[in-house]
């Protein structure tokens, strides 16, 4: 059979003349036609019960046995079915491609639409990406799963960014509602209920993309979605995280924030190889390896600065050890974040800290600076370098409060008769 | 002997939806009825669906078959002129005796799973209703 669009105007015309209420129709109306090739001859319908049909969803193949004078059997893995000719004087015709509830119209109305109408470019059915890309066809499969690719109509499609993100966030916030485990989610009930704001089946992928199956009825999300955030021992902050991410890391990228250096074109290329805590709003989608793996295995909380160098410790070396930086951490330090004071390193031995650290008792209540004779100890490396005019003036006896001397006391009441 | 049937359902577009109606489709003409329009289909918000062919209107269900029905297209063997379908086993067992010759198998290229069944008697659709004088 097929189908074919025809004149919706006549078509409307012609429901209206039947008295249908417009009103009362769902989707649109659906011509049928014959079939092209009217090869009934060749078709055969089988009637089966669940358990062949289970078995040919999975792509099994059945046989037919049977001799001249026999009847004819059909045979599964390990069962025998009987085949019978049965007759009908209905009429039955096959629709290949057809809605037929209310659901179906639904996914087709939706908010697919209100996306659908920006995209420009060519769409590829899977037989078309096998015409174009040169891989196998497990590669390819591998490599669409990655890219989160979602199957709509037949045709390959990438979700939009900010599509998926609010599909993802009213996920989360459904979870949120229900207080449900984050490692044991039930997924028909989550599909039911947000149902009516998104089409099931985009529900349905985006819980394979960052879930994973449990159960028949549940999906977790313990650990999937590591791969777009630092690793963390909590799945909930993780996954909020995760949406937390594609949000700030939207912002992050598309506007030029106050806080940073003038003239900084911001991109995510600058923030490569850093952690950032949660709190500080931006978490750099991971491009390369940890250099240690004593880096990767520090707590969330704690600040890391994966790349940073040991800070230099004599003389002239510290000046051109600042040349050679590259400029990524001047950039770094313009941002509004916390960084552990000078000659502290995270060291996954010690809890972390809040930095910067309130004067205690134990410190001087003057921390002495260097003169410019002595060796430069930089901050950090590449911050301005020190000179005179621009450190603290180093106290003085004309700037503290005058030392007391013998002449500047009360003077000590002497003995007068 | 033994027949083949191969599973070969698309990824996409293997759940067909099977039309049942009582009685024949005849073409006015008694032309070829391949290619030739049908009617059309609507569905209320009832989920019920409507179909309109020619000046009759028939109302239906939508019903999810207990014995979904698997779609077999025969391949590959001589092109046998047995359509007659009052003949019962005796044509699969001739076709396995000539599957010998030539590789005579099935394909299961469809499911159907659903049916819009239409058991009602069609309505006439009245264009002009003449008015009481």
């Amino acid at each position: 059979m097929q189908f074919s669009s025809g004149n919706l105007k006549q078509v409307t015309a012609i429901s209206v003349v039947a008295k249908l209420d417009p009103n009362d129709l769902i989707g649109q109306p659906q011509c049928l036609y014959f079939g092209d090739s009217f090869h009934t001859s060749n078709m055969k319908l089988v009637e089966v019960d669940s358990s062949v049909m289970d078995y040919v969803e999975e792509g099994k193949n059945l046989i037919i046995r049977g001799y001249k004078k026999e009847s004819a059997v059909l045979c599964l893995d390990g069962v025998t079915f009987d085949l019978k000719e049965a007759q009908t004087s209905n009429t039955l015709l096959l629709l290949d491609k057809c809605f037929c509830s209310p659901e179906d119209f639904q996914e087709n109305e939706t908010d697919i639409h209100h996306f659908e109408s920006s995209h420009s470019g060519p769409k590829f059915t899977d037989n078309d990406l096998l015409d174009v890309v040169q891989a196998s066809q497990k590669e390819i499969r591998a490599e669409l799963k990655k890219l989160r690719a979602c199957c709509v109509n037949g045709f390959w499609r990438l979700l939009d960014f900010d599509y998926e993100f609010e599909v993802l966030s009213q996920i989360l916030s459904l979870i949120d509602e229900n207080s449900w485990k984050l490692d044991e989610v039930p997924q028909n009930e989550m599909i039911e209920t947000l149902q009516n704001l998104k089409p099931r089946f985009i529900l349905q992928h985006v819980l394979d993309c960052f879930g994973e199956k449990k159960s028949e009825a549940s999906v977790g999300f313990a650990s999937s979605s590591a791969n777009h955030t630092n690793s963390s021992h909590n799945p909930a902050s993780n996954l909020k995280q995760c949406g937390r991410v594609a949000h700030n890391h939207r912002v992050f990228t598309g506007l030029s924030s106050p806080s940073f250096v003038t003239g900084l074109v911001v991109t995510a290329s600058i923030l490569m190889g850093i952690y950032c805590c949660s709190t500080c709003a931006v978490v750099i989608i991971k491009s390369r390896q940890p250099r240690s793996s004593a880096t990767a295995a520090v707590p969330h909380q704690t600040n890391q600065m994966a790349a940073m160098q040991p800070l230099p410790t004599s003389g002239q070396t510290a000046q051109t050890a600042v040349e050679g930086n590259p400029p990524t951490y001047q950039e770094v330090m313009s941002s509004p974040m916390n960084y552990p004071p000078p000659g502290t390193q995270s060291n996954p031995a010690y809890p972390p800290q809040n930095y910067p650290q309130q004067p205690t008792a134990t410190q001087p209540a003057i921390v002495p600076y260097p003169t410019q004779q002595a060796p430069v100890s930089l901050p950090y490396p590449g911050s301005p370098k020190p000179t005179a005019t621009n450190y603290c003036p180093i106290p003085t006896a004309t700037h503290c409060c005058p030392l007391p001397t013998a002449t500047n006391y009360c003077s000590l009441p002497t003995a007068t008769p | 002997m033994q027949i083949v049937v191969k599973t070969n359902l698309p990824e996409h577009g293997a759940e067909w939806v099977m039309l049942e109606m009582q009685g024949q489709l005849e073409s006015p003409e008694d032309e070829e009825l391949s290619g030739q329009f049908i009617g059309d289909l609507h569905f209320n918000k009832k989920g019920i669906p409507i179909l309109i062919i020619g000046h009759h209107i028939l109302y239906g269900k939508v019903v999810t078959m207990e014995k979904p029905f698997l779609v077999l297209m025969k391949k590959n063997g001589k092109e046998e002129n047995n359509d007659d379908e009052e003949e019962t086993e005796k044509m699969e067992t001739d076709e396995i005796s000539s599957s010998s010759e030539t590789e005579t198998y099935y394909s299961i290229t469809a499911i159907v799973k659903k049916k819009l069944i239409f058991k009602t008697r069609p309505k006439p659709i009245i264009t002009n209703v003449p008015k009481r004088l």
